[in-house]
């Protein structure tokens, strides 16, 4: 049986043997997913994504030579 | 994953389907992780009058590998440098990989992560007492410094199976409900008429209604995962509808990016993953979480033995890594099967008792032992719970407790994909930065050229699965590079802006060719009693069956333990050839078998592709994946390079070429 916030499975044994399991499946709301509808990137000329703060590229002492 | 949904006949095609014509500036093509990745990074970027358009061939809440669930994110660099992450997915894929593109992967993909907890993912933390909260739990966050359940070095713990549910909501969120289509599946690309080598459009048909979609635009990712159900399965029957990997999955970005031009590398890599017999569920967990470990037929842990250290030996560097290269370990396992040791049992019976005598062991009395119990209990069917249900089902239907018995595991029929520990897909340029090496000569052998992620054809980009000789991107990875690709579509449309498309064919045409196994169903189904015999017609799944075969007993499916040679490869080349003949004669009497026989047609042309390519490949790169024969070692001195294949769509010939494989991070020490 599955909620807006956790399912629960009754799993059924041949033998008859019971378990019962409850999960936790989601901690927001339903619909309450930030899609950001206003953020706009900064500079589409390089490589760094509308969320994202830096951007590293490879340590020059751990690239081959 | 689930068996298809539709009775046959339920939804009849006719011969004369309604045309819808749509033009837009970037067409997403697919649904998954990937594509939804693309959907919410897009519209940052876009001009507000851009139009986007969606185009999934299920429904986005439930569509892609994620589908079912998840119980790990396989791809959490975290406390990692992402220099280290190369490192492994370069010794996992025996050498060659595109290190720029999975630098480059490695240092987008903990920005999705972070997006997904802030969604509403639950993704376990590790107690202040060192015990496993689950992610309702209260608990700083990731971006908070909440530390995660480690599983090995990149996989972390998650209440997963509403993964897909909660990253597609901000996905169609961000695009708009009404610019996403569903339950259409797109089967061909189409080329500008006037420009050489671009991308103008698609084609393709609803699953629902007699209704053809053609697209224009400038341009698209092509996004549709990897391949299921192109090698025999071990499941039979009824059973065939268990797979790995989810059986929508038809070869369909690899087919028709190829199909238009688009240069394709590492076809030859294959995935045969080791999982739980008949239920396909997940071993990662009980490997690395429960530290359960692989006993032979005999009761033998073997993995430890002095024969196994000798014959990783003959794989080096990469058998001397501490966490042995996926293919090796199916390779192990293989020889313990050949030698008559079988079958190999996954000890969770001597794994969770391990830990109960831990608990016992560090002082607990009897009641905290059972508390603890109850909770590792439910780690452990959670896992199954959350991704894999039918294995659960398998478990209780054998009166399998992990706790009392082990559970068999056996090497699966073989996958193609980008994402998993896999690496077949399409040529793609990396990054416009200075650490990505200059390479003179065609787009086929360069690192770069100019739009990250796009294919070799202008304008046409491809994501997650699509990508190839970058594995190891998982779900989060996928998502990462549909937003990296996201923003280099807005670029190209930018840099683009005097182009419009213009298709070579008109809607009609295309509507008809789409529609050919309806006619040819409406044409013949007279000519016998039953609809499904007919002198004039084969069916979709006679057809599948066929395939399967072929590429089974000749190009190194189960029945040959994945052995194979030049001349097996040939004869399935001839059989291959021989069957897109006759996949011109599939006969279509409802949508669900018209797309059944689109997935046809993309099946046998992307296992062609796989075939030529270990064909052309003189060498075993993956033992334990494939083997040749003829070629049965890893020869780094000759094939250390990547394959790469390009089909030219105006002479319809195949080129297959040595690409030089080039390292960008530093290979002393190799691990």
């Amino acid at each position: 049986m599955r909620s807006s916030d956790s399912i629960m499975w009754t799993v059924k044994f041949r033998n008859g043997n019971m378990k019962r399991f409850k999960f936790p499946i989601r901690t927001t709301a339903e619909g309450a997913a930030n899609a950001y509808p206003d953020l706009k990137g900064e500079n589409l000329d390089d490589e760094r994504l509308s969320t994202e703060k830096a951007l590293p590229s490879p340590d020059p002492a751990k690239m081959a030579k | 994953m689930a068996l298809p949904n539709k009775p046959l006949g339920e939804l009849p095609a006719v011969t004369n389907p309604e045309i819808a014509e749509h033009e837009c500036d970037i067409l997403i093509v697919g649904g998954g992780m990937a594509a939804c990745g693309t959907a919410f990074e897009v519209k940052k970027w876009a001009p507000a009058d851009m139009k986007i358009i969606l185009v999934d061939k299920a429904s986005m809440e439930r569509s892609g590998a994620v589908a079912q669930g998840l119980s790990a994110i396989n791809t959490y660099i975290g406390e990692n440098p992402i220099e280290n992450y190369v490192k492994m997915v370069r010794n996992d894929l025996m050498g060659v990989i595109r290190e720029d593109l999975v630098y480059d992967l490695g240092r987008h993909v903990d920005d999705s992560v972070h997006l997904f907890e802030e969604w509403g993912l639950p993704v376990w933390k590790i107690a202040e007492d060192g015990s496993n909260l689950d992610g309702a739990k209260p608990a700083p966050k990731l971006t908070e410094g909440g530390k995660p359940v480690r599983t090995g070095k990149w996989q972390i713990m998650i209440n997963g199976e509403s993964y897909k549910c909660i990253v597609a909501e901000p996905a169609k969120t961000a695009l708009g409900e009404e610019n996403c289509l569903e339950r259409v599946f797109i089967v061909k690309l189409l080329l500008d008429k006037n420009k050489p080598n671009t991308i103008a459009g698609a084609v393709g048909f609803s699953t629902r209604e007699n209704k053809v979609h053609v697209f224009k635009c400038k341009t698209m990712v092509v996004a549709c995962g990897g391949a299921v159900n192109i090698f025999r399965p071990r499941s039979t029957g009824e059973g065939k509808g268990r797979a790995w990997y989810p059986v929508w999955n038809a070869g369909s970005t690899y087919t028709m990016c190829a199909q238009v031009g688009a240069t394709l590398t590492m076809m030859e890599n294959r995935f045969t993953p080791a999982r739980f017999k008949d239920g396909y569920g997940p071993v990662g967990a009980w490997f690395l979480l429960f530290k359960a470990k692989v006993q032979n037929g005999l009761g033998e842990f073997y993995a430890n033995s002095d024969a196994v250290k000798d014959e990783l030996g003959k794989f080096m560097p990469y058998g001397a890594s501490a966490v042995t290269p996926t293919c090796l370990r199916n390779h192990l396992m293989l020889n313990e099967l050949k030698a008559g040791r079988g079958p190999i049992y996954m000890a969770t019976d001597v794994a969770l008792n391990a830990f109960l005598d831990a608990a016992r062991a560090s002082g607990k009395d009897e009641k905290e032992v059972k508390k603890f119990w109850k909770h590792l209990e439910s780690e452990a069917w959670e896992d199954f719970l959350d991704m894999s249900v039918g294995q659960a089902g398998l478990w209780a239907g054998m009166n399998i407790e992990p706790e009392n018995i082990g559970s068999e595991i056996m090497p699966t029929e073989p996958y193609m994909l980008g994402s998993h520990s896999g690496c077949c897909g399409i040529w793609v340029s990396g990054p416009e930065e200075d650490w990505v090496p200059t390479i003179d000569g065609p787009r086929s052998h360069q690192y770069k050229w100019g739009y990250n992620r796009m294919t070799t054809v202008d304008g046409l980009f491809t994501a997650g699965d699509g990508v190839g000789a970058s594995g190891h991107k998982f779900s989060s990875g996928s998502h990462a590079e549909g937003r990296i690709v996201a923003k280099q579509m807005v670029k190209y449309c930018r840099d683009n802006a005097g182009f419009t498309p213009e298709l070579k064919q008109t809607a009609q045409e295309l509507a008809d060719e789409i529609y050919a196994p309806v006619k040819r169903y409406h044409e013949f189904v007279g000519a016998s009693t039953a609809a499904d015999v007919n002198p004039n017609y084969c069916k979709p799944a006679g057809l599948m069956m066929r395939l399967m075969k072929a590429t089974d007993e000749y190009g190194g499916g189960v029945a040959t333990y994945y052995m194979t040679s030049g001349k097996l490869l040939n004869i399935c080349l001839d059989l291959l050839q021989m069957m897109r003949e006759d996949a011109e004669l599939m006969a279509a009497g409802d949508l669900h078998e018209l797309m059944r026989a689109w997935e046809n047609y993309h099946r046998i042309w992307c296992v062609e592709t796989h075939i030529r390519h270990i064909e052309f490949r003189k060498e075993s790169r993956y033992p334990g994946f494939y083997y040749r024969s003829d070629y049965p070692t890893c020869d780094d001195e000759n094939w250390k390079v990547f394959v790469n294949s390009t089909f030219d769509p105006e002479t319809k010939e195949w080129k297959c070429e040595k690409v030089n494989c080039v390292n960008i991070i530093e290979t002393d020490p190799w691990i």
